[in-house]
């Protein structure tokens, strides 16, 4: 129980910040200026700290200022730029936009902040913003899914048969969202949801004029987002209702009089679900015959016996997997990367020894665990901005010599964190060609080095 | 096929030295037992495909785990039927004595004296047919021997799991004349034919707990058709032999985390590729038979695996001066310094992606001092023996080309950042003991805690060997498989 006062207190010192912007907004009508309102308002509060301080006889002392980490001394620094931003924003997004972008911005670095342990926090693994966050990262943290799944049904005293059912729904879980798991997919995933966003909020704002209103892309992506997340409660087929309340909602929180923004609201659901739902429609009749027969297979499958035996061992079969996903076949940038990396002063490389060596090295490059995979990733995606940056031209269009030096210029260069990027790929690639036999072959009878390296005719 | 399935009386999770030993043990004593293994199984005839077809098939994550720190250490280990027993050079010691005294004073292990664990040396020594090489030196032993005797320094030909070694050299990659006694050859077999059952390509994921008990394991398994199920197995007993990184994460995972992940052990190794005038065909032999023992426990020298492939790896950290001695790989042979560790390391399962553990391990001043000490010595040994140059894998050190130069590393330290380093050692992950401050299992291999739960591999060892670790593990493994066996009755 010695939890509740702590957390009581804290909601109502967010209750009271919330409060805090309307008042200023206030303050700096009466002022003129928001840093002379944020100003002021801080003045207060400090006179008000300082007759607490007083009453208190101030537990501590006034020596022991100067000691501890110099940053100790700014968190007031935060709440000024904290309350000059509310300031600035609250009259263009109003109080509950204003709090939800300030509120996402908290929870970030909060749970930055808890992650790594910041500013003398005792870093921890799990406080409720990062069980909040499960929900959301079960694609990318399946191992804690599933070990936590396990937990919780042990805790509640369930039968094995119901355990079985939860850890079943949580692997399938984890297992569909493995595509999400490789660094590069995720990005692909991020940039399509981006556009399909981008594509969403435009369609918002093209139907602004409609009702004369002014075409802001900020008030579409508010109306847009309101929209979204509130449909997610659920509701009517079609959102119908709730689509309509939201929508008209945000709208009406820019200023916009409530019978324009149900209006607007109405339209929009039309231009979206309309098409949608006649596609749909004929899409039902000329599948529908498919869908029935899967769904019998899907049944066919499920009434198979449970209990059995694996040579020999007596297993219980939970749930069905998605195959693995094979590794990605190397890309254009492996190819010249291995390229740059093997080919001696003057001297090509035969073309298919390459792929091979290609191959070999980005799928032991994707066999890396996932945390490592994702920053060699990172790492490669910044080499490839930096060539660009300064050649004005993608890394696989530039020459063999020319990607020679900006590889060396890293790999061997003065940085330690990019000579150890480039570390692992060059033995890797190095191994791999070097283990081919005819290269060893090639190698030792013609002892110069320059026509030795020379491939014809390889053979693994 | 539709009544419910039974309770599998003992179930050992991982086939290496620890999983096999305990399995062909306890199958023995005629108990109903499942060996569970991640990797699979391979035919003799699909060893010995060089390098790169094992790293695919034989290694975990294609030989892709290595160890973080402010220096990173490459790592590989096994993952397959036999674990790394299948991919290493069968070297054999028996635990010094000075180490099992050295367990007894700073973690009270109860027992496993010198005297004690001779049996269980024995046994394993006459399974596998340990003894020293049968015909003469290949050339890469003998010019190191040249060396140790123009040293004078103390030595041993160390006995290997390998009776009938045929000197192909592939010894990493599976060895395909099954000379070498990995388990799959002997034990593994020997199990089965005692009734153990094993299953291969079945990665366990989690242990099922029911407050002091373990109920199971909750494991993916891939069918030959290339499908997966997510299986439950119920089983009375658990043995947990994943290997010194896999065991750890496992139990942690499931929650159990009491000194458990907290204290990996390694050898860092640090190579070298040695130049000399003659012919040394390295390539086609097997490695270096012989270690140095004068500067033991806190520095190993010895002979390293050698293809050009792993040379021009080694040579990699300083490629664009040493690209030109690959023609000359007909006349190098690599060696290595490896130091006792005293570092620390850890095990977590890693929270992002399919949680495999993030390995931790940092090295101490302690580590690089004898790193460079022996970088040193190794140098003046290979020069002496005739070597003409001597190239660490360390980035921006050029080439040892004389004594002088070589001793120079005696007093001076060798630049952490260039440091390029590997291990194919690790153990401690979750020690055994008496010191409930820093044990996580009691000293017969049984997890706190728990009254179904055994942990029987590389990670139970409470600190160093000092040595190649398989027969410490194999010794320790018999001994806690019958200690078990016996409480049994």
């Amino acid at each position: 129980m010695d939890r509740f006062g702590p957390v009581l207190l804290a909601i109502t010192g967010g209750g009271l910040i919330a409060a805090q912007a309307p008042i200023n907004a206030r303050l700096k009508l009466i002022v003129g200026s928001p840093l002379l309102a944020a100003g002021v308002s801080f003045a207060v509060g400090t006179l008000l700290l300082g007759i607490a301080v007083l009453l208190t006889n101030g537990q501590g002392g006034v020596i022991a200022l100067g000691g501890g980490p110099w940053w100790a001394y700014l968190g007031g620094l935060c709440g000024a730029v904290l309350v000059t931003a509310t300031l600035v924003a609250t009259p263009r997004l109003g109080v509950t936009s204003t709090f939800v972008a300030v509120i996402v911005g908290q929870v970030a670095v909060a749970a930055v902040i808890d992650r790594f342990g910041l500013f003398g926090v005792a870093a921890r693994g799990l406080t409720p913003t990062r069980v909040a966050a499960i929900g959301l990262l079960a694609v990318f943290l399946p191992s804690v899914v599933l070990s936590t799944a396990s937990q919780l049904s042990t805790m509640f005293g369930l039968q094995p048969k119901w355990r079985d059912r939860v850890l079943a729904l949580a692997s399938s879980i984890t297992s569909a969202g493995a595509v999400l798991r490789r660094p590069r997919d995720a990005v692909a995933v991020a940039a399509y949801s981006g556009a399909v966003w981008l594509f969403e909020s435009l369609m918002f704002a093209l139907l602004l004029p409609v009702f004369a209103l002014p075409l802001h892309l900020s008030s579409a992506v508010i109306a847009m987002s309101v929209t979204n997340l509130g449909i997610l409660v659920p509701s009517s087929p079609g959102f119908v209702g709730s689509f309509h309340y939201f929508c008209a909602q945000a709208l009406a929180s820019q200023g916009v009089s409530a019978g324009t923004a149900m209006g607007y609201a109405i339209l929009v659901h039309l231009t979206f679900y309309v098409p949608v739902t006649l596609w749909g429609a004929g899409a039902i009749l000329w599948y529908g015959i498919q869908v029935g027969a899967t769904a019998a297979m899907a049944r066919a499958a499920k009434s198979s016996p449970q209990a059995e035996t694996i040579d020999g061992v007596p297993v219980r079969v939970i749930a069905r997997l998605e195959p693995p996903r094979p590794p990605a076949p190397a890309s254009n940038f492996d190819i010249a990367l291995t390229e740059a990396l093997l080919t001696p002063h003057g001297n090509a490389l035969d073309r298919k020894a390459l792929v091979e060596v290609a191959t070999f090295m980005s799928q032991e490059m994707q066999a890396l665990p996932a945390r490592l995979n994702l920053m060699f990733e990172v790492g490669m995606a910044t080499f490839r901005f930096y060539v660009r940056l300064r050649t004005l031209r993608s890394f696989c269009a530039l020459d063999v010599e020319r990607r020679r030096a900006v590889v060396h210029s890293w790999a061997f260069g003065p940085i330690g964190l990019l000579r150890q990027l480039f570390r692992p790929v060059r033995s890797v690639a190095l191994l791999a060609y070097y283990e081919q036999v005819a290269v060893a072959r090639a190698l030792s009878p013609v002892p110069q080095a320059s026509t030795a390296l020379v491939l014809e005719g390889t053979r693994g | 096929m539709a009544e419910a399935p039974r309770k599998v009386q003992v179930l050992v999770v991982g086939s290496g030295a620890g999983g096999a030993v305990t399995a062909l043990e306890l199958a023995r004593a005629g108990l109903d037992v499942c060996v569970l293994e991640q990797g699979s199984r391979w035919k003799l005839d699909e060893y010995g495909r060089g390098s790169l077809e094992a790293m695919r098939h034989l290694y975990r994550r294609k030989g892709m785990t290595p160890i973080l720190g402010r220096v990173p250490l490459g790592y590989v280990e096994g993952m397959c039927v036999g674990g790394s027993t299948e991919i290493n050079s069968g070297f054999w010691h028996r635990t010094p004595r000075e180490v099992l005294l050295r367990w007894k004073a700073q973690f009270d292990v109860d027992g496993a004296t010198p005297d004690e664990l001779e049996a269980h040396f024995e046994w394993a020594e006459d399974l596998l047919g340990v003894s020293t090489y049968a015909g003469p030196l290949p050339k890469s032993s003998g010019v190191f021997k040249r060396g140790i005797e123009a040293m004078g320094w103390a030595a041993q030909e160390v006995p290997r799991a390998a009776p009938a070694c045929k000197s192909t050299n592939a010894c990493a990659a599976g060895c395909p004349t099954g000379s070498k006694q990995g388990m799959s050859r002997r034990i593994l077999p020997e199990a089965e034919a005692a009734g153990a059952r094993l299953l291969t390509d079945c990665a366990v994921q989690l242990l099922l707990r029911q407050g002091q008990r373990v109920t199971g394991v909750l494991a993916v398994v891939r069918r030959p058709d290339g499908t997966r199920e997510l299986v439950r197995i119920d089983a009375e007993h658990v043995f947990v032999c994943a290997g010194p990184t896999e065991t750890p994460a496992l139990l942690r995972r499931s929650r159990i985390k009491r000194h458990v992940g907290d204290s990996l052990r390694i050898h860092p190794m640090l190579k070298v590729a040695a130049v000399f005038p003659e012919r040394i065909d390295a390539q086609d032999s097997v490695l270096p038979l012989l270690q140095v023992k004068e500067f033991w426990p806190d520095i190993s020298l010895g002979g390293a695996f050698f293809t050009p492939g792993h040379l021009a790896m080694g040579l990699s950290d300083n490629w664009l001066e040493n690209r030109e001695q690959m023609s000359r790989y007909r006349n190098m042979a690599s060696y290595y310094v490896a130091v006792r560790g005293s570092g620390r390391g850890s095990v977590r399962p890693s929270l992002l992606g399919d949680g495999a553990p993030s390995l931790r391990y940092e090295l101490s001043d302690e580590d690089v001092i004898h790193l460079s000490k022996g970088l040193a010595r190794l140098s003046t040994l290979l020069l002496a023996a005739g070597a003409t140059q001597v190239h660490p894998t360390v980035q921006g050190l050029p080439s040892i080309r004389s004594e002088v130069e070589a001793v120079r590393w005696l007093d001076e330290r060798l630049p952490r950042s260039g440091l390029s380093l590997t291990t194919v050692h690790a153990f401690s992950s979750c020690p055994l003991g008496e010191r409930h401050d820093r044990c996580a299992l009691d000293s017969f291999g049984k997890v706190r805690g728990f009254e179904n739960l055994h942990v029987n591999d590389a990670s139970m060892l409470p600190d160093s060997p000092g040595v190649n670790p398989q027969g410490s593990v194999m010794a320790l493994a018999r001994r806690n498989a019958v200690h078990f066996q016996e409480s049994l009755r």
